[in-house]
């Protein structure tokens, strides 16, 4: 026989303190099955992800006129490149005597003839931009 | 539809759903198979839970209520189980107030039993109670205070000033629809 005060009722403490509690084995075996269940979503999550991502840089681009910097400098890379193609500019390396590569020798890098206006080894892109001597 | 994991803290959601169905059938073996079979439904359904239609627990709880349906459909009367004896000298306290509250517990109707077990054991509030129920969040916490009242009252008539536990105790509940 156990006898209890009526003062330990309070009847709603009592129900919160004596909440019917899993055994522990219950408790630890239905956890781990419900862990082995675990439902794999992150292929949708990872494609939202990647969407939002997309069109949050859009938007600090668009924001910041990276959109327009960036068609500009396509625009300006195929001006050039037409140019280019109508001067007649080769990419093939020309061959030195010494077997090397006359494009990719520093010495041809530095002291290449021809870097001003005026220079007529020098293909000049900017021609309009220099002084011309008085006639 | 707002897609999120109901079982993500499987401790918690375990616990609740236990002590749901414990305060609805009595603790012990039975409350195991019952909330076994709850949380095996629960995996089953774990990918159509929809966030925005409420918590977890209640997702749960709603599951543990057909399995519990069904478990007094399957059997006519159900004997909880006898407390097993145990010596006066060693019989804590705390097991004392489980075994008053036990007997207290079986005074109540089946509906005040699915009230305070949604309550205290599946740790709802009065608000998401009444969702579940189809019930006014103020009928709610009317029908539990009357429960809690009628629980007080059963609790100071096991005797005068002091209560006598009992450690044999069969409390027979009769099957009943669910509320």
């Amino acid at each position: 026989m156990k006898r209890l005060r009526k003062s330990e009722y309070r009847v709603e403490t009592m129900l919160r303190e004596c909440r019917p509690r899993p055994s522990a084995a219950f408790l630890a075996t239905h956890a781990e099955e419900v862990r082995a269940h675990r439902p794999r979503r992150g292929g949708a999550r990872r494609t939202a992800f990647a969407v939002a991502l997309s069109a949050g840089m859009l938007a600090a681009f668009g924001g910041f006129g990276g959109i327009g910097y960036a068609s500009s400098a396509v625009k300006h890379a195929v001006d050039v490149t037409k140019i280019a193609h109508l001067v007649g500019v080769s990419n093939k390396p020309a061959v030195t005597p010494q077997g090397g590569s006359e494009t990719h020798n520093p010495t041809f890098d530095q002291y290449r003839p021809g870097k001003g206006c005026g220079d007529k080894n020098h293909i000049h892109l900017r021609e309009n931009e220099c002084k011309k001597p008085p006639k | 539809m707002l897609r999120r994991d109901p079982l993500a803290n499987p401790e918690r959601a375990i616990s609740r759903l236990y002590a749901y169905v414990a305060y609805r059938i009595g603790d012990g073996p039975d409350a195991e198979d019952v909330a076994s079979d709850a949380l095996e439904r629960a995996l089953r359904y774990r990918d159509s839970y929809d966030g925005s239609k409420g918590e977890p627990t209640a997702w749960l709880v709603g599951i543990a209520r057909r399995s519990i349906s069904d478990f007094f459909a399957r059997r006519v009367e159900l004997e909880l189980p006898a407390v097993e004896p145990a010596a006066a000298d060693d019989l804590e306290t705390d097991t004392a107030r489980r075994l008053v509250l036990a007997e207290a517990m079986s005074v109540l109707s089946d509906r005040e039993r699915e009230l305070i077990a949604l309550r205290y054991g599946a740790d709802l509030t009065a608000r998401r109670i009444g969702e579940m129920l189809e019930l006014q969040t103020h009928a709610v916490e009317v029908a539990l205070q009357r429960a809690l009242g009628r629980l007080r009252t059963a609790l100071d008539a096991r005797s005068g000033d002091e209560v006598e536990v009992r450690a044999q105790m069969p409390v027979r509940i009769g099957p009943s629809p669910p509320v």
